[in-house]
């Protein structure tokens, strides 16, 4: 009777984990599908020919071609006349706002976790507040300010804008994950004869690596999505960017669709190759070796 | 170390040193340098006919336009922001248009009247008038547009669509209310035969956008309250004004009530009639440009050539039969206060709209501008007689009789549009409301709006 019982709580267990890894299977399925769905619908635009945004019902182009993706390379179209130029641009726009952003928060958050300990929070607290004003009503201060540091119509116009409002997240993450870090490990090393500089650049630094990591990226992708202070601030057709020439293309009855889905769809290229490259420095985590050491 | 820290100030010293040496050159071609916001041509042509402009300009001066091609809808936002800070560009255009009367009355233009000027002769009246707007701080009206190209409001209309619900085109009524009921019709016709998801109205009528003002405007002349504004600037509310008031709200909200306009009309924005009307959800449209003709005319020659009309040549009179004065909005260069090189930017808008620049940049547009000087109304382009459309058009917003939008004569008209008095009016009738009670109320805002902007009569 007993072993009938405990087989048949047995099976039912099975039951229940299959039908758990069923269900999770089919979640994530759904999900990804849900994700997944526009930038294929992306993909569609780009290879049909006319650039047809109706769905009708195909799940591939009847007559795909690649003549949008080489509109975008050899910059055919004529909204994507300087497409490489404007590609640059973006580019250093969100490296460098990344960096900055890295360094900033970084720094910050080492004297205000490690250095500064009383009244730390409120600092980045107070830093938080920039993110109830909507930046909308921010860009036309931002504006005039960068006119007064001689800055309008410069790449480090947007680059200063998008640090600003990158830092005070930064801040925040950083100290919190901070906070992961034995305190002891700074102390040892003070006592061994380390500067601050020293405990910042070889303890701090390698130990916040995934947190960094993480604020970089998200710095990166804000930077490279980003459209309103980048067409307020720039003026010059050199000093334009991805994210303003395809605007171009709302503006347009006659957009054929093939042309920007093909670009926005090389342009999403360099965040999921940055993404790649960090993602293991972000897995690490603190169970690194280094963290043991 | 101090060898490395004393050669690193020892550089630096000598780079600074060396900059005013290197500059001259640079400053020089700086203070020959203007910078301009244009607005993004809706076919390259038209970028390619402003940049020859601008060469031709830089050719014969010697001077550098830094031109900045803008797309059209967010160009407002960048200029807004511009003059709003006080850093601006030193020549860019009126968008929205308003801006013209509204940054005057702030007297925020530099003025124009030298550059008009050389070609005063050959601007139409409604172009001349549109470039003047009053100025709060001096206390006059003067010039602080540069006419460069103009738009107004025919109607649309899918030919097949009619034909298809068994009527004909040439049995339109010519007189405004026996026009729009015609579509009606053409609506019962299409429903009897089973066609249930086409409207006979494209009406607007909405609280997004400008396509409802220009729509309500085209209305109130039709139904013969032209003059809600005087050319002094003056509001006029009398009588004639009130009654094509209400027959516009009625007939407008009314028809939207009856179940003759797309019901999603209702959160149209400005895109979204033109959108529809391409679906073929509605048999007519009134819409400003005939963009809503040029957009298809490359992917569709035979919508273009065959199915769609444009009245504008065969616009409706007025229900007793007059005329109808077709409002024409006019797109001007401005001169902001703060520009660093206005002679430089005077030069080149004199060179700007010379008769031939004028006709190269307004004609690469497909017809959807139409020129400020009626002389460019008769070239081959616009005379063409195989093009259904264009004729019509440049006869109804050039030819014959136009006159400005009213912002022009008092900028209380931007805010009233700004705060879609006229929607509030159709939508409250749509919503079963009256129709007298809905313009009652528009015109009380409309004085409050007015109370604020007195002109003083010279």
């Amino acid at each position: 009777m007993s072993v009938a019982l405990s087989s048949r709580r047995r099976s039912i267990h099975r039951w229940r984990r299959r039908a758990d890894a069923v269900g999770s299977a089919v979640l994530s399925v759904a999900l990804l599908v849900w994700w997944l769905l526009p930038i294929y619908n992306m993909l569609l635009i780009a290879l049909d020919p006319e650039g047809e945004t109706e769905f009708k019902g195909d799940l591939w182009p009847s007559d795909p071609t690649l003549k949008a993706f080489a509109g975008v390379f050899f910059e055919g179209y004529w909204y994507l006349k300087d497409f490489w130029l404007q590609f640059g641009n973006s580019f250093f726009i969100g490296a460098m706002t990344m960096v900055l952003t890295a360094l900033i928060g970084s720094l910050g958050s080492f004297a205000l976790g490690r250095m500064w300990r009383g009244r730390a929070g409120v600092i980045s607290t107070a830093a938080l507040l920039l993110y109830t004003v909507p930046v909308y009503f921010l860009v036309i201060p931002f504006y005039l300010l960068m006119h007064k540091y001689g800055l309008n119509d410069t790449l480090w116009a947007v680059i200063a804008a998008n640090v600003t409002f990158a830092v005070p997240y930064a801040l925040l993450i950083l100290q919190w994950y901070g906070r992961l870090v034995p305190l002891e490990l700074d102390d040892a090393a003070r006592i061994d004869g380390a500067t601050p500089v020293q405990v910042y650049m070889r303890i701090y630094l390698p130990l916040m690596a995934p947190a960094l990591a993480v604020i970089g990226i998200l710095a990166f992708l804000t930077a490279w999505n980003e459209y309103l202070y980048q067409f307020i601030l720039l003026s010059s057709p050199g000093n334009k960017t991805v994210a303003i020439s395809l605007a171009t293309f709302f503006d347009n009855e006659y957009t054929p669709w093939n042309y920007p889905a093909a670009a926005s769809l090389i342009y999403a290229l360099p965040p999921i190759v940055l993404f790649f490259a960090v993602r293991r420095c972000i897995a690490a985590g603190l169970g690194s070796r280094r963290f043991r050491q | 170390m101090a060898l490395m820290r004393r050669s690193l100030l020892q550089g630096s010293l000598g780079f600074a040193a060396g900059s005013p040496l290197a500059r001259p050159y640079i400053a020089n071609a700086q203070a020959k340098t203007m910078s301009a916001w244009f607005a993004q041509g809706f076919v390259e042509d038209e970028d390619i006919a402003l940049r020859k402009a601008v060469a031709g300009y830089e050719k014969a001066s010697g001077n550098k336009v830094e031109l900045s091609i803008i797309p059209f809808a967010p160009q407002r936002q960048k200029i807004v922001s511009a003059i709003t800070s006080g850093v601006v560009p030193d020549v860019t255009q009126n968008n929205p248009a308003e801006i013209l009367p509204l940054y005057a009355w702030q007297d925020k233009w530099i003025e124009t009247e030298d550059i008009v000027e050389t070609q005063k002769a050959r601007f139409s009246e409604t172009a001349l008038k549109s470039a003047q707007a009053y100025n709060d701080v001096t206390k006059k009206r003067a010039y602080y547009g540069v006419p460069l190209r103009g738009a107004c409001v025919p109607c649309h209309t899918w030919k097949s669509l009619v034909e298809k619900a068994d009527m004909k085109m040439a049995d339109r009524p010519r007189t405004w209310e026996g026009y729009f009921d015609f579509y009606k019709k053409v609506q019962d016709n299409l429903r009897k035969k089973g066609e249930r998801k086409v409207y006979g109205l494209g009406f607007q009528v909405t609280a997004n956008g400008v396509d409802p003002a220009a729509l309500f405007n085209a209305f109130m002349h039709g139904y013969g309250g032209q003059g809600i504004v005087t050319p002094e600037g003056n509001l006029n509310l009398d009588a004639r004004i009130r009654e094509a008031a209400i027959k516009a709200a009625e007939y407008l909200g009314g028809a939207y009530r009856d179940g003759y306009v797309p019901p999603s009309a209702i959160n149209w924005n400005d895109a979204d009639d033109n959108n529809a009307f391409h679906a073929k959800l509605m048999v007519m449209d009134v819409d400003g440009t005939i963009s809503t003709e040029v957009a298809v005319k490359a992917k569709h020659p035979e919508w273009y050539f065959d199915e769609i009309v444009t009245d504008g040549l065969l616009y409706p009179t007025t229900n007793d039969g007059k005329p109808i004065t077709c409002i024409t909005a006019m797109l001007n260069a401005v001169i902001p206060k703060g520009a660093k090189n206005v002679p430089v930017a005077k030069e080149f808008l004199k060179f700007l709209i010379q008769p031939e620049v004028l006709q190269d940049t307004v004609e690469t547009g497909l017809g959807r501008n139409l020129p400020p000087m009626p002389e460019l109304a008769k070239t081959p382009f616009w005379q063409n007689p195989k093009d259904p459309h264009l004729k019509g058009y440049v006869q109804q917003g050039l030819l014959g009789p136009t006159q400005p939008d009213y912002y022009v004569f008092n900028p209380a008209m931007a805010e009233v549009y700004a705060q879609h008095v006229y929607s509030k009016a159709m939508i409250a009738v749509a919503k079963k409301g009256k129709a007298t009670d809905a313009v009652d109320a528009a015109f009380n805002e409309i004085k409050e709006i007015f109370a604020k902007y007195p002109i003083k009569q010279s």
